[in-house]
């Protein structure tokens, strides 16, 4: 376990965030990311959708500073989707001077991919670690949007629960993913991420979602 | 430990001292937040052998 004495400042955060879905219904979704309660970045999601296209633009944002080193991490990724399958894929990952990108479409029997950390092929049903659609925990496998690895996933349903958003009630159903390191999300009824949660070295990292609910996109 | 995990380890102590593990612990949170959770783990490991270094150079 980790242990931290050192006082952590993160800068105020500015950030836009947006992302856009295929299939599923539009809307947008914007999550604040605290760390031990404190803010270190935003999460956002925006989905449109157009000629029964629907675009999802995902966008994390995460900076701060340790003693008097700062850091940066951003991470934009524009997912097309025609109804349930992912039809093509782009993303950009920077971490400080570290760029990471993976772009991929379908093209006849493959999802032909083009990353940082991966070329080659992958099934047309593969699905983007984009933890919008609550569909992707269904899933044995994904397509990781940081470099275009191949990842298996392994997501087991913890049970039902009632989160505060927006000072209301919300029943959720929280599954959590067994992978390498653990990650809790959860989805309301509708099929709408409200939830995020993870621990790293024994700190708390935990989502807040800061738009309304009703706005959210859903993957019906 | 890995040699990639005891090899990135060094470098961030080296560079950063014991600053080292919480820097390791942002990388690991960034990787999960993105759902790269082979990553994020990878950078808790690295945070976790940043600490041993710290913690072997303080007993020494």
């Amino acid at each position: 376990m980790l242990k931290f004495v050192k006082a952590l400042s993160f800068a105020t955060l500015s950030t836009v965030c947006m992302t856009d879905i295929a299939m599923a219904a539009p809307g947008r979704t914007d999550f604040e990311i605290l760390m031990n309660g404190r803010p270190v970045g935003r999460h956002v999601v925006t989905v449109t959708e157009a000629a029964g296209v629907t675009t999802a633009r995902i966008a994390i944002d995460m900076s701060g500073r340790v003693g008097p080193i700062g850091f940066t991490y951003y991470h934009r990724c524009e997912e097309q989707w025609r109804g349930s399958q992912l039809i093509s894929l782009n993303c950009t990952d920077r971490e400080n001077r570290s760029t990471k990108t993976v772009s991929g479409s379908l093209v006849g029997t493959n999802f032909v991919i083009n990353g940082s950390g991966f070329r080659g092929n992958a099934p047309t049903n593969i699905l983007p670690t984009s933890w919008w659609r609550s569909s992707t925990l269904r899933q044995a496998r994904a397509l990781n949007t940081r470099d275009g690895r191949l990842s298996s996933l392994s997501a087991t349903r913890v049970g039902t629960e009632t989160l505060t958003i927006g000072g209301a009630p919300v029943q959720a159903t929280h599954y959590r993913i067994r992978g390498p390191a653990t990650t809790d999300l959860w989805y309301d009824a509708t099929g709408r991420w409200v939830g995020n949660a993870f621990r790293i070295a024994g700190q708390s990292f935990v989502y807040r979602k800061l738009t309304p609910l009703a706005g959210a996109p859903r993957d019906s | 430990l890995t040699d990639p995990v005891r090899h990135a380890a060094r470098l961030l102590f080296a560079q950063y001292g014991d600053d080292g593990a919480i820097i390791a612990v942002m990388r690991a949170a960034e990787a999960a937040a993105a759902g790269d959770l082979e990553l994020a783990d990878h950078w808790e490991s690295v945070g976790q052998a940043v600490e041993d270094i710290e913690g072997g150079q303080a007993d020494a």
